[in-house]
């Protein structure tokens, strides 16, 4: 290996972005090109700030005098679901839009030809393609948690206001509950991001491979080997596999609860067992592969 | 001075389609180079290969780099541009120079800005609301910021105007080109760019049919133009073209002495257009 001498003009330059700036880099051109990534759950979010904001200026006839008093673990109770509301909806508006984005990612730098722009920087393959996974699996998830969460204080923020003014039952703010809450939803992002890990690289993978239409493969794919399995082998097993990674780990983690006690959520769920699950991490490693062979595909495929 | 690209064996087969059978070449530092051939000779190929996006077979070193198994490395001191389509039409110029200075150790954004300043491009339009001519400034305007030593060219003119093509070039060779860099090029618009080449590689059939600096070619190759009673005392000389122009006959001669040549007609330089024609009609000489 020989290396390279610089030339004096060379050396005048600023120092080389490390591998840190070139990421958040990749991952910042991610949200330009494809600006439903946070654009759809943040209006996700604004939909729901604003339902909760118009909420509180209903006017309701009820004599608080005859309500019951809300007991402090109730308050809690309410303040968790509320968020975790708040999470569910902005999250799965955001799955649809991470869903698109995995089969489209690798797959439009190709049909517009960008590809041989990227490519001709000194970006590795490697590099490009984690950067679009850790889009879809870190920056867009947790996003929709800071939108949700952002949301969900308008929200709490909007319903103290108006009780204080009379007409709601207050709930006041319990701080310990709420980061309980906030705690827990961390998890089951982190939970997700996780075990959902592989159907994201799967997705990068045949983004990456397809000559078109990478969503029209996708459905065809996965429909076809239902039907060739309901109707040829009849073992079910594709079904099977689709409905485990689907669902799969949450059966581990909700074992055995019966979703009574929401404020014990954190105390009572299998955390150890969920984030313990061989198959848990064998999606990892599965996603691993993939992603690896998705860069491989990027680096060597000449179609353009 | 060592050899920015060397090629030794350089093949590559699409399926049954051979778009290169085995050529070896050789490109010095500070050249302009000119590839050329006709379509599907096999330019792209070599292009995609120097740059280590397509697989091949035989030797290849481009700054003493591997392109197969050394690209990261590589694309750190070569630019790249193919024709004015590849920018996406979604990126806005802001972005383009954010990227570039996110991701490449040799970008100098001040150069960019000051180069972008001089044209109509704003820095918040997107790619897809410039006109093709602009799309090519600014692509332009990344090449110019990063300091290169091997720039390769590929088409990049195809689809402009006269105007645009004009100045593309002016500006590559003004402000971009010197000693330490190196261009290769391609283009079918031979004749606007060929005061411009140092040295030509003439491709056909995926083979190099000739390789030369243009002051060689002056010494090598001569043009005699003659009329038509004299044509037949100057084919005796074997020349490996002729064409008939206006009742003259243009005839193309490899390694005569313009001695021996001048009292049969006017003598020339050839144009590396007219060579590029006679070398790929010609018989082989």
């Amino acid at each position: 290996m020989n290396t390279e001498t610089h030339t004096p003009q060379a050396a005048a330059l600023p120092p080389p972005p490390g591998a840190r700036d070139v990421m958040l880099t990749l991952v910042r051109r991610e949200f330009w090109e494809h600006t439903s990534l946070w654009l759809v759950p943040a209006i996700g979010a604004a939909v729901l700030a604003l339902l909760a904001l118009g909420a509180s200026q209903a006017t309701i006839n009820v004599d608080l005098a005859h309500l019951p008093r809300i007991s402090a673990d109730d308050r809690a109770m309410i303040t968790n679901v509320s968020q975790d509301a708040f999470l569910g909806i902005v999250y799965l508006v955001a799955s649809v839009v991470v869903s698109f984005y995995a089969l489209d990612c690798l797959y439009s730098e190709r049909k517009d030809r960008s590809i041989l722009f990227w490519k001709s920087l000194p970006v590795s393959d490697g590099m490009t393609v984690l950067s679009k996974f850790l889009v879809a699996t870190v920056a867009v998830p947790f996003g929709a948690l800071l939108l949700a969460t952002a949301s969900h204080l308008i929200a709490l923020t909007a319903w103290n206001t108006r009780a204080h003014f009379g007409g709601f039952p207050p709930l006041g703010f319990d701080l310990t509950a709420w980061l309980r809450g906030e705690v827990f939803l961390v998890l089951i992002v982190l939970l997700a991001s996780l075990w959902y890990a592989p159907v994201i690289a799967a997705s990068m993978l045949l983004s990456a491979w397809v000559k078109r239409s990478p969503v029209m493969w996708a459905t065809v794919g996965v429909l076809g080997l239902l039907l060739a399995d309901a109707i040829v082998f009849h073992t079910g097993w594709v079904w099977s596999v689709i409905r485990y990674r689907s669902n799969g780990i949450w059966r581990v983690l909700f074992a055995n609860n019966d979703m009574n006690e929401h404020t014990h959520l954190l105390d009572t769920l299998h955390w150890g067992a969920a984030f313990g699950h061989p198959n848990l991490w064998l999606g990892v490693v599965a996603a691993g592969a993939m992603l690896y062979l998705a860069a491989r595909v990027r680096r060597y495929r000449d179609d353009t | 001075m060592t050899a920015v690209i060397e090629a030794r064996g350089l093949a590559k087969s699409y399926g049954a389609r051979r778009a290169l059978a085995g050529v070896s070449f050789q490109i010095e530092s500070g050249r302009i180079v000119g590839l050329i051939g006709p379509n599907g000779a096999g330019k792209t190929t070599a292009l995609k290969a120097i740059l280590g996006l397509t697989a091949f077979d035989g030797e290849l070193k481009v700054l003493g780099l591997d392109p197969r198994t050394q690209r990261d490395q590589l694309m750190r001191e070569v630019c790249f541009m193919a024709d004015v389509a590849v920018l996406p039409r979604w990126l806005r110029v802001r972005q383009a120079l954010a990227y570039c200075r996110g991701v490449h150790p040799r970008f100098d954004e001040q150069r960019a800005r000051e180069f972008l300043a001089r044209t109509d491009i704003q820095m918040h339009s997107r790619v897809r609301e410039l006109s093709k001519g602009m799309v090519t400034q600014l692509h332009l305007a990344l090449i110019l910021a990063i300091d290169a030593r091997l720039l390769v060219l590929d088409e990049p003119t195809l689809g402009l105007d006269l105007l645009y093509r004009r100045k593309f070039y002016d500006t590559l060779l003004n402000d971009y080109f010197d000693k330490e860099r190196t261009i290769l090029l391609t283009t079918h618009q031979v004749e606007e760019v060929e005061n411009l080449f140092t040295d030509v590689l003439f491709i056909s059939h995926g083979q190099v049919t000739l390789a030369s600096t243009v002051e060689e070619l002056g010494n090598e190759y001569l043009q005699l133009n003659v009329s038509a009673d004299g044509a037949a005392r100057a084919r005796a000389l074997k020349p490996f073209y002729e064409r008939e122009v206006f009742g003259r006959v243009a005839m193309f001669f490899q390694g005569r002495s313009a001695a021996e040549l001048a009292p049969l007609g006017e003598l020339r330089t050839p144009t590396i257009a007219d060579l590029f024609v006679a070398k790929m009609q010609g018989t082989p000489a």
